[in-house]
């Protein structure tokens, strides 16, 4: 009998294949009149496809930038454009390819509006004035409360509610296409399961061996960040869930056998993803991840389910509970649980001078883990999207002895 | 002799001490896009956070080394125990840093009262009902600290006083604008600055004494140029550079966009007696706001331009703190425009790297360029 089971690696082949149709699939819209939309990864996806919008990111199209080692150049070109080099890498790379009409896979198609975020951080509100300006496009930008702890009061949720509902309006009126509820319902719920079915498989990486790291899940997190809504979401998760359980049943990991359950805190290096690669070598696996646990999946994270009957209501409190929405307090607590429940025995913190929203209080965080949880954490400071930023080799001889320090520690 | 407002900020938890003294609590919040208003109403006193000089030593623990000096510095005295005094902190949404660092003072001092208050970047009735909703559950978060209910007579006062106070800073920024050279740039700005620090009706007093002093005298030749983005009160202390640079290299402010300046939220609460002065308060929030992140930059340029034609601005300075991305994110924007216009502009990075011989360097050579008149920017 033939054997049809894919491996971690087919699973990225399945991935990658479908990451070139959905870029193709934004083309053709554009060609062929159909309204295209730039927004940003935290942008509402569930919203926009069910009025009929393509969904471009451009932050995706940067970490493929990324892998294809072009970043630098794109980043170079905006600063000869007077963006400065202090500011994100992820706009610096996005207005490089904007300026130089090229990317990865060629130029991305020029929107016909913008939907912004500014309450998630500086670039998420800021970035999109300068791409909308040289596209002449309108801009949208969706607001919301911030909350240092997780309480939210009604007038938060009302808000945000508020904020979805203006901007069906905002579609309605640049694409002239209704807003129909059934349709927006049926996206929520989509993207709901497709959450659901993405937080069994992080339960997984409970198991050792760890069936699943973090190079692995950041490839995954495409389709809860550009697809939340569409039913290829759902499929691809249903396929990987599947995939991941068979693997837990046999005992595959990662790594066959771990010599360190590691838990790594920021975005990754886009441009180095081999260094989870060299991790393995090295015996560590990260077992568990702020990026694709707290972030989009922060509602999911701590226990909620697209469960009110609203999915204005669900999809505001999935807004609500993004790592970009909450203050340090919850962001704290996530890490202690992650690093608890996934069995973590040591924290790599990547202090990320692109992303001021994540890096600070890591600090606290890594005191945290040690004074609770006896968790003992190694830091360095790059970029996630300029490779400029960042030595491997430096970077290795220092983690190298970090891994030894924790291997002796344990015995 | 003229009030000097520098004096002011030398004592700055003066007055702040004073109104716990007599029963009050005082609030320390940055950015002025925070319900001052009602909180004075409350009995509490808001009081903007200052910048200390010098270097900084534990918060470099807490913070990333890619953070403006701003949040290190207010960190580094929450750290000594400068602030120990304050009975809560409110920040605005203003930048991730800020909001980031309250997150950190929220989890060091969980005992002490820490909010992020947003004030919208849109104007809708979703936004309105969001912002009355959120003043009131302020006010019993207020109450709860043990200051005074919210009343609509309070309130209303509280709004009273603090439009006589702006329509006072207008009138120093109007008269300067006409009148440049007649009050130097640091009393108005320290002026400005001092509002964010006292109870106002002392600072209401001493704004008029102010403005008894000043007189329009001989026309002062120089250069017309304004001011924008962020500056420090550092800046403005004695033995500091920026603004004898700019009087030795015959530049004239006439007008300023900074944040401690001319963006202290400076625009009336409007309405009248009679009317709801919730809603009033409500309607001062709505969007876009006066802080860059929350308001297109092409805003920002109309305001520049405009400032250019009323007060005869030849070019614009843009003063900005290292790792400040929100006006980082604008420069891109405004220098085009303010370029089209024919309207030349320099920026400089302040508090920063940037030493007095090489910011003399540069605004020098910015002058001489303003002279030769030609529509161009230099990056500093």
């Amino acid at each position: 009998m033939k054997d049809d089971r894919l491996s971690n690696r087919e699973i990225a082949q399945v991935r990658k294949a479908y990451t070139k149709s959905y870029y193709a699939r934004i083309r053709q819209a554009k060609k062929e009149g159909r309204p295209v939309a730039y927004t940003t990864a935290l942008g509402p996806t569930e919203l926009l496809y069910a009025m009929g919008v393509d969904v471009c990111m451009p932050e995706n199209y940067v970490t493929i930038c990324c892998a294809k080692q072009m970043a630098k150049g794109f980043c170079e070109e905006a600063e000869s454009r007077s963006i400065s080099p202090d500011l994100c890498s992820y706009a610096r790379c996005g207005l490089g390819m904007m300026y130089s009409m090229d990317g990865p896979m060629g130029a991305l198609p020029e929107p016909d509006f913008i939907v912004g975020v500014v309450s998630a951080c500086d670039p998420h509100a800021k970035w999109w004035e300068l791409t909308a300006r040289h596209y002449n496009v309108p801009l949208f930008l969706i607001d919301s409360s911030y909350r240092l702890r997780r309480k939210v009061e009604p007038h938060h949720e009302a808000w945000m509610i508020s904020e979805l509902k203006r901007l069906a309006g905002f579609v309605e009126e640049q694409t002239g296409l209704p807003f129909v509820e059934d349709d927006f319902r049926e996206c929520v719920r989509l993207s709901g399961e497709a959450h659901a079915t993405f937080a069994e498989i992080q339960e997984l990486r409970k198991h050792i061996p760890a069936p699943r790291g973090m190079r692995e899940m950041v490839g995954d997190l495409f389709y809860l960040i550009t697809q939340a809504g569409r039913r290829e979401s759902v499929d691809y998760y249903r396929m990987v869930l599947k995939e991941t359980r068979e693997r837990v049943r046999r005992g595959e990991g990662v790594l066959d056998e771990e010599r360190v359950r590691l838990y790594f805190h920021n975005i990754p290096l886009w441009f180095n993803l081999q260094i989870f690669d060299w991790l393995a070598a090295q015996g560590a696996v990260v077992a568990m991840d702020f990026y694709t646990n707290h972030v989009w999946h922060g509602f999911f994270f701590d226990g909620g389910r697209f469960d009110s009957e609203d999915p204005f209501r669900d999809l505001a409190r999935k807004w609500l509970f993004f790592d970009n929405h909450v203050g340090l307090p919850v962001k704290l607590s996530r890490s202690l649980i992650s690093a608890r429940e996934w069995g973590c025995q040591g924290a790599i913190f990547f202090s990320n001078r692109s992303c001021k929203v994540y890096s600070i209080g890591q600090p606290e965080q890594m005191r945290a883990l040690e004074q609770e949880l006896g968790i003992r954490s190694f830091t360095f400071e790059a970029e996630m999207a300029d490779p400029r930023s960042f030595s491997m080799d430096r970077w290795k001889e220092h983690v190298g002895m970090f891994l030894d320090f924790l291997v002796d520690a344990r015995r | 002799m003229q009030t000097d407002f520098r004096n002011v900020l030398k004592e700055r938890h003066k007055w702040g001490l004073q109104h716990q003294e007599n029963g009050g609590l005082v609030m320390g919040c940055y950015s002025a896009m925070v319900p001052e208003e009602l909180m004075w109403s409350c009995g509490v006193l808001p009081i903007q956070f200052l910048m200390s000089p010098g270097t900084y030593g534990e918060s470099q623990a807490y913070l990333p080394p890619y953070t403006c000096d701003c949040s290190k510095s207010i960190l580094e005295e929450y750290l000594d125990g400068t602030y120990r005094y304050l009975d809560g902190l409110m920040v605005s949404h203003v930048c991730e840093t800020i909001r980031g660092l309250a997150g950190i003072l929220s989890v060091r001092w969980p005992e002490r009262f820490v909010h992020v208050f947003t004030a919208p970047a849109c104007n809708d009735l979703g936004a309105r009902r969001y912002i009355r909703a959120e003043l009131m559950s302020l006010a019993e978060k207020l109450q709860s600290l043990g200051a005074a209910p919210m009343s609509p007579e309070r309130l209303e006062e509280a709004i009273s006083l603090y439009n006589t106070n702006r329509e006072l800073i207008n009138e120093i920024y109007h008269f300067r604008g006409q009148n440049p050279g007649a009050v130097e740039p640091e009393q108005v700005l320290s002026a400005v600055m001092s509002a964010g620090i006292m109870p106002r009706p002392q600072h209401n007093r001493m704004l008029r004494e102010l403005l008894k002093t000043i007189h329009k005298g001989p026309e002062r030749a120089g250069t017309r140029i304004i001011l924008a983005g962020l500056l420090f009160e550092i800046e403005l202390a004695e033995g500091n550079n920026l603004f004898s640079i700019l009087r030795e290299s015959n530049a004239l402010v006439v007008w300023d966009d900074l944040a401690s300046g001319m963006r202290y939220r400076l625009e009336r609460v409007e309405g009248s007696k009679g009317d709801d002065p919730l809603d009033r308060l409500v309607e001062s929030f709505m969007g876009p706001q006066p802080a860059p992140l929350r308001s297109p930059a092409e805003r920002k340029a109309g305001q520049l331009l405009k400032a250019v034609r009323e007060y005869g601005g030849e070019g614009v300075i843009f003063l900005i703190p290292k790792y400040c991305d929100p006006i980082l994110f604008e420069i891109p924007t405004l220098i085009p425009i303010l370029k089209e216009n024919d309207v030349p502009s320099l920026c400089l990075e302040v508090s920063g790297s940037l030493s007095e011989g090489q910011m003399r360097v540069r605004v020098e050579a910015f002058m001489e360029m303003l002279s030769g008149s030609s529509a161009d920017s230099i990056w500093a």
